[in-house]
């Protein structure tokens, strides 16, 4: 059975359910750019992605829209469509579409990401459950088929602890994940990471980040299946201060 | 902080806790000695000769034969067993051959294979292959298994029918592996005598709706040999892991779980099993069997 449009319902419901709020106003809410490098048995590649953030109201309506290329042969190609809920600044509600293809081996994966993330002065973490559904020869590329022949659940989570020092000029993170924006491991993911950063200045951070995913923990049989290795800069559009 | 940490560690080893073992952790041990192998090298092993060489038996009719599969047995030197069982079965319906899809013997002792190589004579078993699964790299491991049972990676041609082991056993498939894999799809695809495609692995390619630390941990490796599947039009993989019985087809591919063939560690959603399959001509034919129904 295929649920085409189930992605696009649950990201829109949200969006139109809320449309007769006021605060509505466009702004461009910031921008990543991050080169990544994966060292895995099958991929072993550079990458390039960018996200950009666009908001349209406050709380309701706050959404992302990610795209990875494959810097080195422009096999493999990801992209994902996110809304992000902001129950208030700290608590938010992330509803998340990822699209995953691999056009050389005609296998495309679609995911739907829903979790709740709050964001404290040091804590980060995040919770929740990810469908996802694989599509083959001649349906690889279509983002929004869902065939529930070979769907599945999978529990997702992050967790992560943020420390700042040198006036906050510089910062760490360290903490273990089981996806990011772009990627969803896997339930027998343990996924240690450790990422450093600058504050060039309010609006720009510059960072770099190791990840490691560890897999076998289930069978007993622990070992590290993959290295990512990122250098990213993020860039916040500020309002310009009206104060003299 | 320190509780912090102490709850972290308990979070990374619970599920090895946790994990496949009838009453939790046994022997911190042989989790140690089933890390002391990687996929590559067990593989570079089994394809430079390393370890005991398969016997195939003697193709009677190459359109025509039957051979039974199972999988995780369990094998303990104190726990009674259906080999006889299966025996008797194999020689009722002269099966040629039985293959197993890993977890022969529960602790990957060396007494362990030594006892079912024992068993397998009072049984009067036909040949028997197995396929290694993460219990038989415990233990003694790959050492005691390879010097017993056989190479972790193989392929044989037997009659119309190309027979593929693959070593899935620590969840991981690599890019040796894979390429190999691609090799004998590829062959067998080009051999005009072949007509089927057989691949044996211990764990499996998906789990039921919600998903379990049971199948091939990689994703992407996941994927790619689902591709392979497809693009080589492959009849049947069978594996085991998870002790359920599933059954599903994908792309024209049998995905099937056979549960267990355990008497003790019975599957989680069904009774002890194994299949009969038969091959005749240009179809194959499957059955599942039950072993408390085989009363000789």
């Amino acid at each position: 059975m295929k649920n085409r449009g189930i992605g696009v319902f649950i990201f829109f419901l949200g969006i139109f359910s809320f449309s007769a709020q006021g605060e509505w106003k466009f702004r461009y809410q910031g921008a990543d750019f991050i080169y990544l490098y994966r060292s895995s048995a099958i991929l072993e590649n550079g990458y390039f992605q960018v996200a950009n953030q666009l908001r349209f109201h406050p709380r309701w309506v706050n959404l992302d829209l990610g795209l990875e290329v494959d810097f080195t042969d422009q096999e493999l190609r990801r992209y994902f469509l996110e809304e992000r809920l902001k129950i208030n600044p700290r608590n938010q509600v992330v509803v998340r579409l990822n699209h995953l293809e691999y056009p050389d081996w005609e296998v495309g994966v679609n995911i739907i990401n829903l979790y709740y993330q709050q964001i404290l002065a040091h804590l980060n973490w995040a919770l929740g459950l990810s469908y996802h559904s694989e599509n083959f020869t001649g349906y690889y590329s279509d983002p929004f088929l869902f065939n529930s022949r070979i769907s599945q659940l999978r529990v997702i989570y992050s967790v992560s602890y943020a420390q700042g020092f040198l006036n906050n000029k510089l910062f760490f993170r360290v903490g273990g994940e089981n996806f990011t924006r772009f990627e969803n491991y896997g339930y027998d993911h343990l996924g240690p990471f450790i990422q450093l950063g600058w504050n060039v200045n309010r609006s720009t951070s510059i960072w770099a980040k190791a990840d490691f995913r560890i897999v076998g923990i289930g069978n007993g049989l622990p070992h590290l299946e993959r290295e990512t290795y990122f250098v990213g800069v993020r860039w916040i559009n500020f309002p310009k201060s009206t104060s003299k | 902080m320190k509780k912090f940490f102490l709850f972290g560690l308990w979070v990374f080893f619970a599920p090895i806790y946790f994990s496949c073992s009838t009453y939790g952790l046994e022997d911190i041990d042989q989790y140690l000695n089933a890390m002391e192998t990687t996929v590559d090298e067990r593989f570079e092993e089994s394809l430079s000769g390393q370890s005991k060489p398969l016997k195939i038996p003697v193709v009677q009719n190459p359109e025509h034969f039957s051979f039974l599969w199972c999988t995780d047995m369990h094998l303990r030197t104190n726990r009674r067993d259906y080999l006889d069982k299966l025996g008797m079965f194999a020689q009722r319906v002269n099966a040629r051959f039985i293959i197993h899809s890993g977890d022969l013997a529960d602790h990957g002792l060396l007494e362990e294979f030594n006892y079912f190589l024992v068993r397998k004579e009072e049984a009067v078993l036909p040949v028997f292959f197995a396929v290694l699964g993460n219990h038989d790299l415990y233990g003694d491991g790959w050492d005691a298994f390879k010097e017993k049972m056989g190479p972790s990676v193989t392929a044989f041609d037997y009659g119309n029918s190309r027979f593929i082991f693959i070593d899935s056993a620590t969840c991981d498939i690599g890019r040796q592996q894979m390429d190999w894999i691609e090799d004998e799809l590829k062959s067998a695809r080009q051999s005009y005598w072949i007509e089927h495609i057989f691949i044996f692995s211990h764990m499996c390619l998906y789990d039921s709706t919600f998903e379990s630390p049971t199948i091939i941990c990689d994703p992407d490796e996941r994927y790619l040999l689902t591709s392979l599947l497809d693009k080589y039009d492959v009849d049947f993989f069978l594996c085991g892991h998870k002790h359920s019985a599933e059954k599903y087809r994908l792309n024209g591919t049998w995905h099937i779980q056979a549960g267990t063939a355990s008497t003790y560690k019975k599957p989680i959603n069904d009774h002890p099993q194994f299949y009969y399959f038969q091959v005749d001509g240009e179809n194959v034919y499957f059955e599942k069997k039950y072993f408390d129904q085989i009363d000789y």
